[in-house]
Order: C-alpha cells, then sequence, then structure tokens
C-alpha cells in the first residue's frame, strides 16, 4: 500500500488545530564565522530529519531579461558537482532511504531533504555538495531548460497559477513581483550556461544561507555536521538589492483570460501588510473570519445560501515585501456575477459591521459562540496542523530567519558585512523581532474587533478581479 | 557487498511505524470497532470513523450514491452542523468516499476528544435527506467531477479502472457517478443505503495522537454505543483473473500530452505476501527518482517526460498501473519500452543492491506517510476498513521479507499482456 498519500490528497489531509504549546524543544540558533546560519529543532520522537535550506535569494536579484535563472540554477544543483554526477546523487540519497527537492519563491530559493535520522550526514553532505560545487554541464543546462520551459508553459494552463500570476501582474505591474518564479520561456531561453555560473558564483553565498533541521537529529550532531558541510564555505558579499517599489493601485480594475477549463476560476486580490508589519495579524484574522473553514462567512453564504461555489479558500503569503490577500472561488461560469458579488459583499459588511457579539454576549468573549475568537482558534490551529511535519517546522524557522527582524520591502535579509576571523556565535533562540510560533500566536490573539473592521475596509478601497474561463462563453 | 547489505537491513529495519505496541482495539457491544495508536508525544488527536461501505456498494443503476451520501451526512442539517462544533474549537474535519469504505474524520486538541466523537457520530448518525439539500449537494459533486476531469492523471486512472473493471465489477464505476445517476437517486435510496451500512457492526473509531485507550473507549461508548447492529446483506463479487483483460482503449482529451497507462489486475489485501511484493516492485520500476523508469525511460531513452506507478491495496483485487506521459510519435516506442521492463523483471533477478535500496525507499516513505497523529489515523483506518489494523503494523516486515524470486512471481503475472489506456490530444493531426 505504498499510495496513502495519494489517499490523503484525495480527502483533503487533516487541517487545523491550536497546538502551539506542545510542541518538542525551542530551536537552538547558531551563526558560523562565515556568516552561514543554522537552527535546529530536536524531536527525540522521531526517526525522520528534515533538512531545509534557503537561500535569501528574492525574484528581485534577477535581470529581468533573465527571469527564471533562479529556478534554473536550482533545478541543476542536484545534476551533478565536481565531485558527483546527478546520477550518483540520486543514488546515494536513494540508498539511505531519502528524498530531495528544489522549489522558488518570490524572496528566496529553497532546497530540502526528507531522510531516516540515520542518514543525515549523507543527505546534508549532498546538499552541501549541491549548493556549493555545481558543474551546470552544458548536456544538463540544456536538458533542464527544455524542463523549466515546460513548467513556465504548464503554470499558464493551469487554471490557478494562469489566473494568479495575471493578478500578480495587474497588482504589481513594474516590481519583480509581478513576475512568475519559473519565468517565461522567452526569457528562459535567453539564459546562458555562462549567465548560469555567474549568478550562481554571484548569490550563493554563506551569508545569504540559512539551514533549518528539525527532528530526530541531536542538536549537537546536527552542529558538528554543518559546521564540517558548511563552515569552510568562504563569504563574499552578493550584489546589492535593487530597491523598487510597488506602484500604488490608483482603483479597482479586472483582469479576464481564457483557457480550455470547464469553469470559472475567480481571485480577488488586495494590497495587504508584508509579514510582521502593521495590520499582518488583523488581515490573517479577517482571511480566517471570511474562508477559514467550511463553516466560515464565505462559503455558508456561497455554497450553503446561494448553492453557488463548490471551492472558496482564500491565501495571504507570508512575503518580505508588500502582501497580497486572495480570495479564490471556483464557479460555473453562469453564476460567476452571483459569486462576485457575495464576496464583496462578505467583506462590506464585514467593513460597516463591528464583529463583536451584542454588548450581552461580549462579556464571555472566551465563549464559542463568539464568532471573533473562533476565527482565531481556527487560524491557529490551521497553522499548528501546518506546522506538524518536520519538512513543514524546517521551512518555517528558516524563512522566518530569513526574514528578520525588519519586515520591510528589502527583504530584511540583510546580515551585515562579512565578518572574517569572527568565532562562531550562538543566537538567542528566537531571533529579536522575527517571527515565531509563539510570537504568531501572541500577534493573532491581541487582534480587536476594531482592527478586523479596519483590516476589512482597507482591502475594499482598491483591488483587482483575475478571472480566467473557457473561452466558448 | 554483503557488510553493506547486513547494515543497510539492520537500520532500515529498526525504525518501527505504527508499532503494535502503542495500539489496542475493542468491540463494543453493538459490534462497533475500535483502533486506538497512543502517542504521548504527539501534539493531537486525529479520529475518524470508517463505514465499511463505499462506492462498490452503490445500488446497479445509482452510481455516486455512497459519495452523496457522505455529503450529505458531513454537512449535516440546517441549525445542527456538526462540522462547526469542531472548526469552532481549531480543529479541522473532512469526509471521503472511496470503493471499499466511507471516512469521516477530524483533528482536534486532546482536551476536545470527546467533542470531536460527538461530532463525527453526528455526522454518521444524520439520516434526514430533504429533496433541497440531496439537490444542492448534487449540483455541487457534479462541480467536484468536472474539477477532477482538469486533472489528467485522475481522469487516466478512472479510465483504468473501467477499462479493466468495466460492468462486471463494482470497482468499474466512478466514485462521483454521472450526471444521470445521481439524477436518478432519491430520498428514499440514500435512506435504504444509510439503513442497510451505516449499523455500527460496519463501522470502526479509529483515534491517534495524544490520547489513552480507555479515555477513547469511554468516549466512543458515549457517542456510539447507542447504535444498534442490524445483520448485513451478503457481497456477491466476481474474482477478476490475473493479469486481467487486456486490449486497448484510445480516448481523446483536452491535454496537450499524451498520458498513457498498462492497467493489469492487483492482489487483494488477503494476499499480503503479493501486495508487499507489488509494492516493492512498483519501488524499483516507479520511484521518481532512481526507478527503472526514470533511469531508463526519461534520462537514457528520452522516452517520456514522466512515468511512475499506481497501485492501492483495496479489499478485492485492485488495479496496478504504470503510467507515463510523453509525446504523441512516442506513443509506440513507450509502450514497447514498458513492456520490455517488464519483462525483465519477470525473466532475470533483480541484482541485491537494487533490491535493497527499493526496500529501503519503501520503508521510508512509509514513515514519511505516516509521521502525524493524522496520517497515522488514515492508515490505521483505511487497513481495519478493508481488513485489519494489523496489517498496518506487519506492513514493513512484509516488505523486508520480500526476496527476488517473489518479485520475479509478481513480474510474471504483470508480463502478461496488459490493459493499455492511451489518452491522446483530440486535436492532434492524424
Amino acid at each position: 500500500m505504498r499510495w496513502l498519500l495519494t489517499l490523503a490528497l484525495l480527502g483533503v489531509a487533516g487541517m487545523g488545530t491550536p497546538a502551539l504549546r506542545g510542541w518538542a524543544e525551542e530551536p537552538a540558533r547558531v551563526t558560523l564565522p562565515n556568516d552561514f546560519r543554522l537552527i535546529t529543532r530536536a524531536d527525540p520522537g522521531t526517526d525522520i530529519a528534515a533538512i531545509d535550506l534557503l537561500l535569501d535569494l528574492s525574484v528581485l536579484d534577477e535581470p529581468p531579461a533573465k527571469s527564471g535563472i533562479r529556478y534554473l540554477v536550482q533545478r541543476l544543483l542536484m545534476r551533478g558537482t565536481v565531485h558527483e554526477t546527478g546520477g550518483k546523487m540520486a543514488q546515494q540519497l536513494a540508498s539511505v532511504g531519502g528524498a530531495a527537492d528544489i522549489s522558488v519563491g518570490l524572496d528566496y530559493v529553497e532546497i530540502y531533504a526528507l531522510v531516516p535520522a540515520d542518514g543525515f550526514e549523507l543527505a546534508l553532505n549532498l546538499m552541501a555538495d549541491a549548493v556549493r560545487n555545481p558543474t551546470f554541464s552544458a548536456d544538463e543546462v540544456a536538458k533542464q531548460k527544455d524542463q523549466a520551459k515546460e513548467a513556465a508553459r504548464s503554470a499558464l494552463e493551469d487554471p490557478f497559477q494562469a489566473t494568479y500570476l495575471a493578478l500578480r501582474e495587474e497588482l504589481y505591474q513594474t516590481h519583480p513581483y509581478a513576475r512568475s518564479v519559473f519565468g517565461e520561456e522567452s526569457s528562459l531561453e535567453a539564459i546562458t550556461r555562462e549567465d548560469i555560473r555567474s549568478f550562481h558564483e554571484a548569490y550563493y553565498r554563506p551569508s545569504r544561507a540559512v539551514v533549518a533541521v528539525c527532528g530526530g537529529v541531536a542538536p549537537t550532531r546536527a552542529l558538528r555536521a554543518i559546521r564540517a558541510a558548511f563552515g569552510d564555505w568562504a563569504d563574499r558579499p552578493a550584489p546589492p538589492r535593487p530597491e523598487i517599489p510597488v506602484p500604488p493601485l490608483a482603483s479597482s480594475s479586472a483582469v479576464a483570460r481564457e483557457l480550455p477549463t470547464e469553469r470559472a476560476h475567480l481571485i480577488f486580490g488586495f494590497p495587504a501588510p508584508a509579514a510582521g508589519e502593521a495590520g499582518y495579524y488583523e488581515m490573517q484574522v479577517l482571511q480566517s473570519l471570511i474562508s477559514g473553514g467550511a463553516t466560515s462567512r464565505l462559503p455558508r453564504a456561497l455554497r450553503e445560501d446561494l448553492g453557488l461555489a463548490y471551492e472558496v479558500s482564500s491565501f495571504y503569503p507570508t512575503l518580505a515585501g508588500p502582501s497580497h490577500v486572495g480570495i479564490y472561488v471556483v464557479t460555473e461560469p453562469f453564476a460567476m456575477e452571483g459569486a462576485k458579488a457575495a464576496v464583496l459583499e462578505a467583506l462590506n459588511k464585514l467593513a460597516q459591521q463591528p464583529i463583536a457579539p451584542p454588548a450581552a454576549a461580549s462579556a464571555t468573549a472566551a465563549d464559542a459562540g463568539d464568532e471573533l475568537a473562533k476565527a482565531k482558534r481556527y487560524l491557529l490551529g490551521s497553522y499548528a496542523l501546518a506546522h506538524q511535519r518536520m519538512k513543514d517546522q524546517a521551512y518555517a524557522l528558516a524563512w522566518y530567519e530569513i526574514l528578520g527582524p525588519t519586515a520591510g520591502p528589502d527583504g530584511g535579509g540583510g546580515v551585515g558585512a562579512p565578518s572574517s576571523g569572527r568565532p562562531e556565535q550562538a543566537n538567542p533562540a528566537v531571533r529579536p523581532g522575527g517571527l515565531s510560533d509563539a510570537r504568531y500566536a501572541a500577534g493573532v490573539e491581541a487582534v480587536t474587533p476594531a482592527g478586523v473592521q479596519a483590516a476589512a475596509a482597507s482591502l475594499l478601497r482598491s483591488f483587482v478581479l483575475s478571472v480566467t474561463m473557457p473561452a466558448d462563453l | 557487498m554483503l557488510c553493506l547489505l547486513l547494515s543497510l537491513l539492520a537500520s532500515g529495519a529498526s525504525g518501527a511505524v505504527l508499532d503494535s505496541r502503542t495500539i489496542h482495539s475493542a468491540t463494543l457491544a453493538n459490534g462497533l470497532r475500535l483502533v486506538v495508536s497512543e502517542d504521548e508525544a504527539a501534539p493531537v488527536v486525529s479520529v475518524e470513523v470508517i463505514v465499511r461501505a463505499g462506492s462498490a456498494d452503490d445500488p446497479p443503476g445509482l452510481a455516486g450514491l455512497a459519495h452523496l451520501l457522505e455529503h450529505l451526512c458531513w454537512m449535516g442539517a440546517e441549525g445542527a452542523d456538526p462540522r462547526a462544533a469542531i472548526e469552532e474549537v481549531g480543529g479541522a474535519t473532512n469526509a471521503g468516499t472511496l470503493r471499499d469504505f466511507t471516512r469521516f474524520y477530524a483533528t482536534v486538541q486532546p482536551a476536545d476528544l470527546g467533542r470531536a466523537l460527538q461530532a463525527l457520530a453526528a455526522m454518521v448518525r444524520h439520516e434526514d435527506f430533504p429533496d433541497a439539500s440531496v439537490s444542492r449537494e448534487r449540483t455541487m459533486i457534479l462541480q467536484e467531477a468536472a474539477t477532477r476531469r482538469d486533472e489528467p492523471r485522475a481522469v487516466l486512472n478512472d479510465l483504468a479502472f473501467q477499462a479493466i473493471y468495466g460492468d462486471s465489477h463494482p470497482y468499474g464505476h466512478h466514485i462521483e457517478g454521472s450526471e444521470e445517476s445521481l439524477a436518478a437517486i432519491t430520498a428514499a435510496n440514500l435512506s435504504s443505503f444509510h439503513r442497510t451500512w451505516y449499523v455500527p457492526n460496519n463501522m470502526a473509531v479509529v483515534a491517534a495522537g495524544k490520547v489513552k485507550f480507555e479515555a477513547v473507549l469511554k468516549e466512543a461508548e458515549a457517542a456510539f454505543g447507542g447504535l444498534s447492529p442490524a445483520a448485513l446483506p451478503p457481497r456477491t463479487r466476481p474474482v477478476m483473473a490475473r493479469p486481467g483483460p487486456g486490449g486497448e482503449r484510445a480516448e481523446g482529451s483536452s491535454f496537450r500530452e499524451v498520458y498513457l497507462v498498462a492497467a493489469f489486475v492487483a492482489p487483494a489485501v488477503s494476499e499480503p505476501a503479493a501486495v508487499a511484493a507489488s509494492d516493492v516492485m512498483a519501488t524499483l520500476l516507479g520511484q521518481s527518482q532512481v526507478g527503472r523508469l526514470r533511469r531508463d525511460l526519461q534520462e537514457r531513452d528520452g522516452l517520456v517526460k514522466a512515468a511512475g506507478v499506481d497501485f492501492l491495496t483495496q479489499r478485492e483485487q485492485g488495479l496496478f498501473g504504470i503510467w507515463a506521459i510523453c509525446d504523441p510519435d512516442k506513443i509506440e516506442g513507450v509502450r514497447q519500452a514498458i513492456e520490455a521492463e517488464l519483462a525483465r523483471l519477470a525473466s532475470s533477478p533483480v541484482p541485491p543492491d537494487e533490491l535493497v535500496v527499493a526496500k529501503r525507499l519503501l520503508a521510508a516513505e512509509y514513515a514519511f506517510a505516516n509521521e502525524t497523529a493524522g496520517d497515522r489515523a488514515t492508515t490505521l483506518g483505511f487497513y481495519e476498513a478493508i481488513d485489519s489494523y494489523r496489517f498496518a503494523s506487519q506492513y514493513l516486515s512484509l516488505v523486508w521479507s520480500v526476496t527476488p524470486g517473489d518479485i520475479r512471481n509478481v513480474a510474471a503475472w504483470y508480463a502478461g499482456a496488459p490493459m493499455w489506456v492511451v489518452m491522446q490530444p483530440s486535436g492532434v493531426a492524424q
């Protein structure tokens, strides 16, 4: 029975439960002399180890004409180094039962492995070799370029991704968050092997990297292995990140495109604060009120009252720069207008009517009848469940580390000039001012009814509606 | 070499997944089965209610009934929504219908165990099916099916089931049913199915996470103890001959690429050694990084864009499918290459080191797939539904005992003529 994962996907495997206090040991944070940062959270109760290596490498660092170069470089990391061919690397990882993959976000690039704990060192060393010594052979570059172009093309054929990309283009305009992390077929085509080598040379630096290790590996063991794998990686400043403002959204607008899908895909996009900025937690709670779970406001309104859409969800990416809230609705094309009206009505209602219960009930704010308290519990529950797996914990630790204490538009990832000769440094368990599980919970708890109301009003000021629908309408 | 093998074997076998010593079970007076996996370190508890009836039990002509019933039960009634009881304490709930069974599940904080079991009990006891709700959910399901049609691998899988089982076996029809079959379902049909199958002697409650067996027993008695058992009707289903009917189906599609699958009749859960050998073989062939399909068909010969193996163990003989995605001009080459891979497995023994790596990957995958309390409840519920939860604890030892000879025996079934299902873009020039 190999396909339990498939089974879980079929049923949308479990979600939300507030359990922040039940978590394993507090993380340990260390900065090596070359400014390489590591963060570990041991969990003696598991035999699994997750290793997540993030680089503070933003879409803002990509030359516009070479859009997608980060994706291409990441794809090539495990495809051969000065020590091993790609095939041998895959074989070695398989021999300890490990699995590795890469991803690319707007603010970072990621390489991660999940491995039975006794294969931890082997997996870590492979990852270090991949990140530090890739050869970018001409053969592999050609192959991976083809596959990257394929990914870029597929994204434009996938209803959600196509709708979301069109939305970001309109929301961010000249800002690089408007671009696809895969790049475009033409920009990928324009990337040469030399571009790839020099991009890697310039940006893949220890001071830009964070590795997080979670699971059945003791912190001392993790530290020893990481020192050996990354301690002699020479640092050098990477080129400065360009400062590019997001043009303000003057008025609301709509974009539409056609795809051969059966249903209409709508995303409302609203400008929203960067991670940790003022209004961040209010927006999180607002999103939970609107579409957190099957019994929140929008699913009820659309599905049960109007019998309209089957799928309603919302998302609020934790970004270093100006973020956005998206409300995603999939519906029959004929029902589109009704769905649009329902989304705006739900937001209008939240902007106009305080969600606090009538005075008599407000005395028991923690009571289950309090809609705001429920939305917060659901949000924290979802957060906890989304961080149950070692991989997800490691990702969050590394990403919060890169986000840093000031989550301003510059990405907040700068850790200063190289500091050769500085000794290894143990850091406070949680980065001061940075995001953490506990801080997230506290931020959510502190949200007031007035804060939610203000957040709803701010969303309605201007937004973008992106629609993808079948052509024959 | 031998030393290396021994050390791999030893370390691979050491990590217990779903250790039988932490799992307890009981049967209530009304026949309800109870399975509990205790894990003091888990932050949550996941509970699952299994009803041993799925789309394979849909009455003739009423395909989609089991799934429609699951929707109605999960949604609850106006003013009595069991989902809200779970979500308002920060928990999550969902439900699903498979061919052999239907599941309702939730994850909550340990303190909310009783609340979650009460809510799930309310779902399976729900027996009020007003026309308005039935017609609303029918619409929702048709939309759900439309979304599924946008996913090529899902469509391919449905086609393969249909091709192998046809009308002669209830695994052949779509879980969602069709517009016609859904339209034919009445409230009386739903009530009758509910009365027949949603009885405690046809159900199991599974809990995994930070709970104690005694506590679950007490709460389960309170929530489900009042249900009355009833005699279950016999199930008579045809036994499929291996390797399956063989043949060829061509389908047009709106997807850009060709999706094809070689489908065979697979072992049922009642043949555990063959199930384990099939799983190891599926890994040897289809593992995404080092499997033979990846190594030979994709990397070496450039025939496919992706390829893999699907095999879900079921109560009865399931389906073993080797799928690939390729360009239209490669179809013939891909078919020959897949048949050659199967013939090779059937004729020459797998090298011992390759076999050990495949087992290790499979064991690791099993550990990764059972990382959370929710995962473990899913696995235990799955096996309790189609056989016994004990299968979950024995699975790894079955995998480790697979020999090269076992692989050859299983491969010999699959080296017979497959059922080829080929899904091609409709607009392609002939």
